[in-house]
């Protein structure tokens, strides 16, 4: 009885979307994450009879065959790049990205990850850093005399520094962008990595041809929205539920049939 | 003598793949684009003797319940759900086209619009679509023309239109899994009554209610089944027992 093993890919494919939905919650404050989904595909058929086959010697054919599918399986689950709202924090060092780009950084091993959370930070040689410590590429440096620290819409860094009346520019933020952001790999920790999937880099200046802008003082809060998340728990759990019905009852089929008196 | 028994059998047999095709909906029943599958019972007669009849069971065919599913909206701009007959086209790897309803679609390193599984979506020209990698926005209209936002600009680019095709013998259609379709037939375009909705899935048209009672039911024939080849056993041993006391 294949009932069996099809419920059984109808119980695992649940487990991953709760899994999946449980991850989105989870991420619910996490500063710049997008929500994923999870997305199934149907199994492979088996053609008991197929359609079309001749049915007599006078050319009748079966107008519908005898096809049995053998269950799901999961397709992908993947991110959707939707932009969060925008929450504003006041702290001149937070950067959102109102648009596509995302904000490159410098891992330890020297590769460059993508990122959307933008709480930066100065480390203590005053260099524009992550939550984690890793440097911004490019980097902006900002000096010790700098009181007041700008960040305008397309990506200068201005800083005033005491005594002198105009601003001096400290740096120039650039941001980059995929043609498939869905295909960058996430690493954890807000970061994203190049993929073949994503394809390669552009980088460019922030409000730039294709590129969003920055908002300072601002942080942009993940896009998962907590009622569709439960909605979707809900229906996943009935769905796992359902599929344990189905391996019951085909498990009591085989036991009534063991029960068959000879 | 047995042929109650073997009528019941055949009986068992039907139910069990009745039962197998039940599982898959239930499995199924949150995948996107899904069609149930129906049984479809038929008796086979056969005349052992003239005057004696038998009619055996046998599942003569699974047929598609071709009823469209429930479209949810998702938020995602690359997810299209067809509204209406339809199915999308895709490349399949080996340069025969697919079809599908499953519109959850995204972009390959060179910008164009696939499935999840990676195949190309073809425009009605049968070429794939590709998204300038400076898109800002896309958007598709009622009746599958893709336009895209260049750069933030002001004015819309059309880059391509989403074929959106009619098939009339959809039983005819061999599913292939993978939410995938082939078919011998040449396919016609959707008429004004089709249209393709963005930011939306279609759900799977699998009912939860009518899958569980349908599945009781299989069970309780199975059953039924089971207890009257026991009571056609014990009956042919009685009849034996009494048969051979007679006789000695």
């Amino acid at each position: 009885m294949r009932a069996l093993s099809i419920a059984a890919t109808g119980m695992e494919a649940q487990q991953l979307n709760v899994e999946v939905i449980s991850n989105n919650i989870a991420n619910l404050s996490t500063t710049g994450f997008k929500r994923s989904r999870a997305e199934f595909q149907d199994l492979i058929y088996q053609n008991l009879r197929s359609v079309g086959s001749a049915s007599s010697d006078t050319g009748n054919t079966v107008p519908s065959g005898l096809q049995v599918g053998l269950g799901v399986k999961p397709a992908a689950t993947y991110r959707i790049n939707e932009q969060g709202n925008l929450s504003i924090t006041n702290n001149p060092l937070d950067l959102a990205i109102n648009g596509n780009g995302f904000f490159q950084v410098t891992l330890p091993d020297g590769s460059i990850a993508y990122t959307r959370d933008g709480s930066f930070q100065l480390n203590q040689t005053g260099q524009l850093v992550t939550a984690d410590g890793y440097l911004i590429s490019p980097n902006v440096t900002v000096p010790a005399t700098v009181t007041a620290i700008t960040v305008n819409a397309s990506g200068q860094v201005l800083g005033t520094i005491a005594g002198q009346t105009s601003q001096t520019t400290l740096g120039q933020l650039q941001l980059a962008n995929f043609i498939n952001p869905t295909g960058l790999n996430a690493i954890g920790n807000n970061y994203l990595q190049e993929t073949t999937a994503s394809g390669s880099p552009t980088t460019g200046s922030p409000q730039a041809t294709g590129f969003g802008s920055v908002v300072q003082g601002s942080l942009e809060t993940s896009n998962v929205d907590i009622v569709t998340e439960i909605t979707n728990l809900i229906s996943a759990q009935r769905a796992y539920e359902m599929n344990s019905k189905v391996i019951n009852t085909a498990d009591q089929m085989l036991s009534t049939a063991n029960q068959m008196k000879t | 003598m047995q042929a109650a028994s073997l009528v019941l059998l055949s009986q068992q047999h039907a139910l069990q793949r009745a039962m197998d095709v039940v599982a898959n909906n239930i499995a199924n029943s949150n995948t996107t684009g899904f069609k149930r599958t129906g049984v479809e019972f038929d008796t086979m007669t056969m005349n052992p003797q003239a005057g004696q009849s038998l009619n055996f069971v046998v599942d003569r065919a699974t047929y598609r319940d071709t009823a469209p599913g429930p479209i949810q909206p998702t938020g995602n701009t690359l997810d299209f759900a067809i509204k209406g007959a339809g199915y999308f086209e895709v490349m399949g790897a080996d340069n025969k086209v697919r079809y599908t309803r499953n519109g959850a679609f995204q972009l390959n390193n060179q910008g164009q619009l696939t499935n999840l599984s990676g195949l190309p979506v073809l425009s009605d020209g049968g070429a794939p679509i590709t998204l300038p990698d400076t898109t800002t926005e896309i958007n598709i209209s009622n009746d599958g023309f893709v336009t895209a936002r260049i750069d933030h600009g002001t004015s819309l680019a059309e880059v391509g239109k989403i074929a959106v095709v009619k098939i009339d013998n959809q039983q005819a259609m061999q599913a292939e899994g993978a939410d995938l379709y082939t078919t011998n037939e040449t396919p016609t375009p959707i008429d004004n009554s089709s249209g393709v909705v963005q930011g939306a899935l279609e759900h799977s048209n699998v009912q939860s209610v009518t899958e569980m009672t349908d599945m009781i039911k299989i069970y309780r024939s199975y059953e039924q089944a089971t207890n009257l080849i026991s009571q056609e056993n014990s009956r042919l041993n009685d009849a034996i027992t009494k048969l051979s006391k007679t006789t000695v």
